[in-house]
């Protein structure tokens, strides 16, 4: 099967004193095998949200309305507490945001990682998964040394390859990574976003790569998926989506970006993002978009297909 | 100056209201502030008379006459009760009042000017922290027998004066270092007007909460010590009550109403003033949920 | 390695201070009240018809704290005689030494309070973790309610009432003494049961409080641990949920509870020593009420001084105990 990670409908909701915020509204999005799909968005249009649901690891005041995940097959949250716990990590990994909190502070690195390993697969020998995770983390380009030490002792930085060594530890098939590079400077940065294109190409793994950084998206990912106010505007191949972007919001986004030796004025996106406890009727964008129609302010557009890998939800492409 | 005072108020009310929406609080402050009127308007009604020794037939049980019956030396329990409460929470009050008033002056001036100074009073509330209060009092009432209540009450604040010192300085070295205190200065606030409109709004909080604690603690103090015989003997509290009781081995002369009402009535306050403190941390700090 | 040592040279330091300032307050305090101490009690005793060896009593004194000599040299040699371990005489119980009515009572203390300190610690944080971990079941929160209402609840207070349901009503266990008076003291086993029995109640007393306090304590902390970062990552490991409570959670909030039970020892003693006078308990607590019944300055003052030792060496030790807890304190120091 081509689509690794099947995502229908999802709906996950915030309980608030004003009733339900409506985080992730019916996403529909699939992650095709050895491809790396990026998610993009403002901060708080509900990628997180999404992200961690897909894990089920939605915590109280979330909760998960409906919809489904299907990953070989398996719907991830019916799945009985057992299996998702064998999935978890072995199939699909997971380097959450601002990973400097991500680790254990009274573990020293290598037993973090052996507790996953033998999570998995039984008893290991000490020795012999020491050495493993040694050659794991020059893998990430951290020194050997790093396995005997605590996380307290490792810069920001260092601590992000620990998780994403981590995420490596058990090979598997597909990789969420949430913001991988916020909190770093641009050369870590750089540096990480090109070990995870190694890993994808050297080893097939799918990578599901969500962030704001339009940049990087542009960098790395094959395909990207648009995400605003809790709802998937656009999919499509990420060069095609670049030159030709078709909802407005893409567009915005797109050319939001500075660019080198071009004395263009920086062009945000003016307004602000809806409140997800009473969202806008019809288009959630048609507030701030400058093609509103009469038609965006009642009828919310489906994610239709436009082309062989072109998806959108926007009135302007429906006939 | 007037507009210091308004800015205080205006920030002061909107806290209130907090407060008061704070259920733990709440139940707590209405239970403890029921048992305290009670006791003042009963020993507005009850006669002087009653706790004079001698004054009725000793050992009574509980009857019309006397709801709480009467003690070996001749004494309603009842009587006794209203004041002993009143008195133990004055002693509270008045050491609360000075330990904290004193304690968050020293943490103040300690966090704010650093340096040498810091450093040595720091010492000093490490110090007094670290030492058992209990002992050094328990000493001094030894040697001083402390006769009355407010006697009592100044032994007690010279120790209840360090935990809202190491409490406010932790709060006024973390605050320093803030943003909002480096935009006061860069717009041309002086020193005492940084003080009172910057720092206070965030201190206040906690000067509230140690007084509640140093309240709570200081009733506890007083309790063990009068039990131990070193209370403020020319009146009476709970704690001396408990005393008396013991000494004429009131639990096995069967004279249960003598010892049960102190002990209710104890645990009670305790009860409430623990309730009033965790509704005050959880407004305080939202994020710690105690319960 | 150095910040460890930093750490550990910081708390010595502390220490030391602690009991030096509190010597010097134990000095000072008496002798803010007018007269001689020794004079009052040498009036005292002729009173009470206790003149034989009291000329003795009070040249000896004078030899040992140099009463004659000024202020200054007094506290000198008053610091030096600590330093030896020479606390004075018994007053009342002359010519016993101060230092031999402590040593009687001392075990019967250091007992009580390790057993009842250290069983109410791990109890109290292992049901506290669980209740913790579970923090929504109606278990829990009933738990956690009952344990309220207890921990407000001052040792003394409920052993008041335990001795009424137990002693009195029951008659179940005795409500004084360290052991019955016909009894032998020895190793032998009648007398450590008799011992035992005569514990039981002020045993419970302050192990019931205690208990529920560190039951409170750990059930907040590990509920909020368990929201944070590393512990989500954990469950998104796919590990056992007893792995995470245990490596994850418990490992993390231990620290927090250790520095509580360091904290918390002044408290404790305090409680533990109005909880040994209402049992009538042969410990440190029950002596220090009979040093100030009888006004036996030097046994009073023996006393309190030894108990802050006591307080302030518990309270070392646990610290000197955290870099073996916590990592970050290895390598970073306080």
């Amino acid at each position: 099967m081509d689509t690794l990670l099947d995502i229908k409908d999802l709906q996950v909701f915030y309980k608030t004193e004003l009733g339900p915020l409506r985080a992730v509204d019916g996403v529909n999005l699939n992650v095709k095998r050895k491809e790396i799909l990026g998610l993009a968005g403002e901060s708080a249009c509900g990628k997180t949200t999404l992200v961690q649901a897909v894990l089920k690891l939605i915590k109280p005041p979330g909760y998960i309305v409906g919809g489904e995940v299907l990953f070989n097959g398996i719907n991830l949250l019916k799945a009985s507490e057992n299996k998702l716990r064998q999935i978890r990590w072995k199939e699909i990994s997971y380097i959450p945001q601002s990973s400097m909190n991500a680790l254990n502070p009274v573990m020293k690195i290598a037993n973090q990682i052996i507790d996953v390993i033998e999570a998995h697969e039984g008893k290991v020998r000490k020795r012999e998964a020491l050495h493993y995770i040694e050659e794991l983390l020059v893998k990430v380009g951290l020194s050997r040394e790093v396995a005997k030490m605590y996380p307290h002792e490792l810069s920001g930085g260092m601590r992000q390859r620990v998780v994403i060594a981590m995420a490596l530890a058990l090979n598997p098939k597909l990789i969420i990574a949430d913001e991988p590079t916020t909190a770093l400077d641009v050369v870590t940065q750089r540096g990480i976003i090109q070990m995870l294109k190694d890993i994808n190409k050297d080893f097939g793994t799918t990578l599901l790569l969500v962030t704001h950084d339009m940049a990087i998206h542009a960098e790395i990912t094959d395909r990207i998926a648009i995400m605003y106010a809790g709802k998937i505007l656009e999919i499509g191949l990420t060069n095609k989506v670049f030159s030709e972007p078709l909802h407005p919001y893409t567009r915005l986004l797109i050319s939001s970006i500075p660019r080198l030796g071009s004395k263009q004025r920086l062009v945000g996106i003016s307004g602000f993002p809806p409140d997800l406890r009473d969202p806008p009727p019809g288009c959630r964008f048609h507030p701030r978009c400058p093609f509103v129609m009469d038609i965006c302010r009642k009828i919310e557009p489906s994610l239709l297909k436009f082309d062989l890998e072109r998806f959108v939800a926007c009135h302007l492409y429906s006939r | 100056m007037s507009f210091i005072t308004i800015k205080k108020l205006k920030f002061i009310e909107p806290s209130i209201k907090k407060a008061f929406k704070n259920r733990i609080f709440l139940t707590g402050f209405s239970l403890y502030m029921i048992l305290v009127i009670a006791c003042i308007i009963g020993s507005m009604i009850t006669p002087r008379s009653l706790t004079i020794v001698g004054a009725v037939e000793p050992m009574l049980p509980p009857s019309n006459k006397h709801p709480l019956g009467t003690d070996i030396l001749g004494r309603d329990i009842l009587a006794q009760l209203y004041i002993s409460t009143i008195n133990s929470s004055k002693i509270g009050l008045i050491a609360a009042l000075i330990g904290t008033f004193v304690g968050s002056f020293i943490g103040f001036v300690s966090g704010y000017y650093g340096k040498s100074l810091d450093f040595s009073l720091r010492i000093l509330i490490d110090v007094f922290l670290s030492v058992p209060s209990l002992l050094f009092l328990v000493l001094i009432s030894a040697l001083v027998r402390v006769v009355t209540i407010e006697m009592m009450a100044l032994l007690i604040a010279a120790f209840s004066w360090p935990w809202p010192a190491r409490q406010v300085r932790a709060q006024v070295l973390s605050l320093k270092e803030r943003e909002f205190v480096y935009l006061a200065k860069l717009s041309g606030e002086g020193g005492p007007e940084i003080i009172i409109r910057e720092l206070m709004p965030h201190l206040i909080p906690w000067m509230i909460a140690n007084f509640v604690n140093a309240y709570l603690v200081a009733i506890l103090t007083e309790a063990g010590l009068s039990i131990l015989g070193l209370g403020p003997q020319m009146d009476i509290t709970l704690g001396i009550m408990l005393w008396w009781a013991l000494s004429h081995a009131a639990i096995f002369r069967g004279l249960w109403w003598w010892w049960t009402p102190p002990i209710i009535l104890l645990i009670y306050s305790f009860f409430t003033l623990y309730l009033i403190q965790i509704g005050l941390t959880e407004i305080i700090n939202p994020r710690a949920k105690v319960m | 390695m150095g910040s460890t040592l930093r750490y550990i040279v910081g708390r010595l330091a502390l220490y030391v201070l602690t009991i030096y300032v509190s010597a010097t307050l134990i000095f000072i305090i008496p002798r803010l009240v007018p007269g001689d101490p020794l004079t009052i009690y040498y009036d005292q005793l002729r009173e009470a018809g206790a003149i034989r060896g009291t000329a003795e009593m009070i040249d000896e004194y004078r030899k040992m704290f140099g009463l004659d000599k000024d202020i200054l040299t007094q506290y000198f040699s008053f610091l030096y005689q600590l330093i030896r371990g020479e606390l004075g005489y018994s007053i009342t119980q002359f010519p016993t030494k101060v230092s031999d009515l402590i040593m009687r009572a001392l075990p019967w203390s250091i007992g009580l309070l390790s057993v009842t300190t250290i069983i109410s610690w791990l109890l109290g944080t292992l049901i506290g973790a669980i209740a913790g971990w579970f923090r929504e079941s109606k278990a829990s929160q009933i738990l956690a309610t009952s344990a309220l209402f207890l921990s407000t609840i001052p040792y003394y207070i409920l052993a008041i009432i335990l001795i009424f349901v137990f002693a009195y009503t029951l008659r179940l266990f005795p409500a004084s003494g360290g052991h019955s008076p016909g009894i032998t003291p020895g190793l032998s086993f009648t007398f450590i049961q008799n011992v035992l029995w005569h514990s039981f109640l002020p045993a419970l007393s302050i192990l019931l409080s205690s208990l529920t306090w560190w039951l409170l304590s750990m059930r907040a902390m590990i509920s909020t641990i368990k929201g944070e970062d590393f512990v989500i990552m954990a469950e998104a490991k796919g590990l056992q949920r007893s792995k995470i409570m245990w490596s994850y959670a418990i490992r993390n909030a231990i620290l927090p509870q250790a520095t509580g039970l360091a904290l918390s020892m002044s408290r404790i003693f305090a409680g533990a020593l109005i909880t040994e006078v209402i049992f009538g308990y042969p410990g440190l607590g029950t002596l220090i009420v009979t040093a100030i019944r009888s006004v036996d300055y030097f046994l009073i003052q023996g006393t309190v001084l030894l108990s802050i030792v006591a307080v302030a060496t518990a309270n070392l030790f646990i610290e000197l105990l955290y870099p073996l807890i916590d990592p970050r304190i290895r390598y970073r120091g306080s």
